[in-house]
């Protein structure tokens, strides 16, 4: 399969000068296919994709590691780790995948709230998609942050 | 009970009392989504684990609501604070059939 980014998709004309296009080429991956095209340009988007971006969730303090690309959507490890906001604690921390037929793919609970808290999973992607995290507080407030990945092969449906 | 469901607990960390330690726990369960069909076109139905609790010491530390976008064999990695006295670290699973596992394991106090 064609990589996504193959520069000879680019007209000759709009080309960068070499060195310049190879540093491009480095900060590409991922953002490029999601993250910077305007909502427009994604065709097939879900609902939940875009009310999640209309939320406007505040992401500090969260981050997550997660594979820009990923070959098979069948088992994409990801980490998270959460730090909650000064004078308050996590209660619960939810992973939704916008683009699977469930989105909710995972929700801990958190019976003794923690400031802090760093879990890892494995995923299964039906599409390239925006991984959302999002994590409630003990006063009920919410912050959510996203990692986008793609992925050439998907998982859940049946295609093999 | 869970022994068709292979699964192992282990501990990243020093165990110390006050420590917080990693816990990684794998299971080998199908998680079948109920989106795939069988070689004669059947529906294969869903069956995941649709929750695990994680115990020490009998007090509640964790509460895992899984979906079908976990990957077969789920494996999860959580933080666990060890008691001063030590103790025992209790996952309690069920999946959709209705099948439940229990996993215990003694954490190993380091001097």
């Amino acid at each position: 399969m064609k990589h996504p980014h193959t520069p000879a998709l680019v007209p000759a004309s709009t080309r960068l000068p070499s060195r310049s296009r190879r540093l491009l080429a480095l900060a590409a991956p991922a953002s490029l296919l999601t993250a910077a095209l305007p909502p427009a340009a994604r065709a097939s988007e879900t609902r939940l994709s875009a009310e999640l971006r209309n939320r406007k969730y505040l992401p500090d303090g969260i981050s997550i590691d997660f594979p820009p690309l990923a070959d098979t959507g069948n088992a994409v490890p990801i980490t998270v780790e959460v730090q909650a906001p000064a004078g308050l604690e996590i209660r619960s921390i939810e992973i939704l995948l916008p683009e699977n037929p469930f989105p909710p793919a995972i929700k801990l609970n958190l019976p003794k709230p923690q400031a802090r808290y760093r879990f890892s999973t494995r995923l299964r992607l039906a599409s390239s998609q925006d991984a959302w995290v999002i994590a409630t507080f003990s006063d009920g407030s919410q912050r959510g942050a996203f990692a986008p990945t793609v992925i050439t092969s998907s998982a859940c449906f049946d295609e093999t | 009970m869970s022994n068709d469901y292979p699964s192992r607990l282990s501990f990243v960390g020093t165990v110390r009392p006050g420590n917080t330690i990693e816990a990684r726990w794998i299971i080998g369960h199908p998680m079948d989504s109920g989106m795939r069909v069988d070689d004669g076109g059947k529906r294969i139905f869903r069956n995941i684990i649709d929750r695990v609790r994680v115990r020490v010491n009998d007090e509640l530390v964790l509460d895992i609501e899984p979906g079908t976008g976990l990957s077969a064999n789920p494996y999860f990695a959580f933080p666990l604070s060890v008691p001063a006295q030590g103790g025992t670290v209790t996952i309690d699973w069920r999946d959709d059939h209705g099948r439940t596992g229990r996993v215990q394991q003694v954490l190993p106090l380091e001097k």
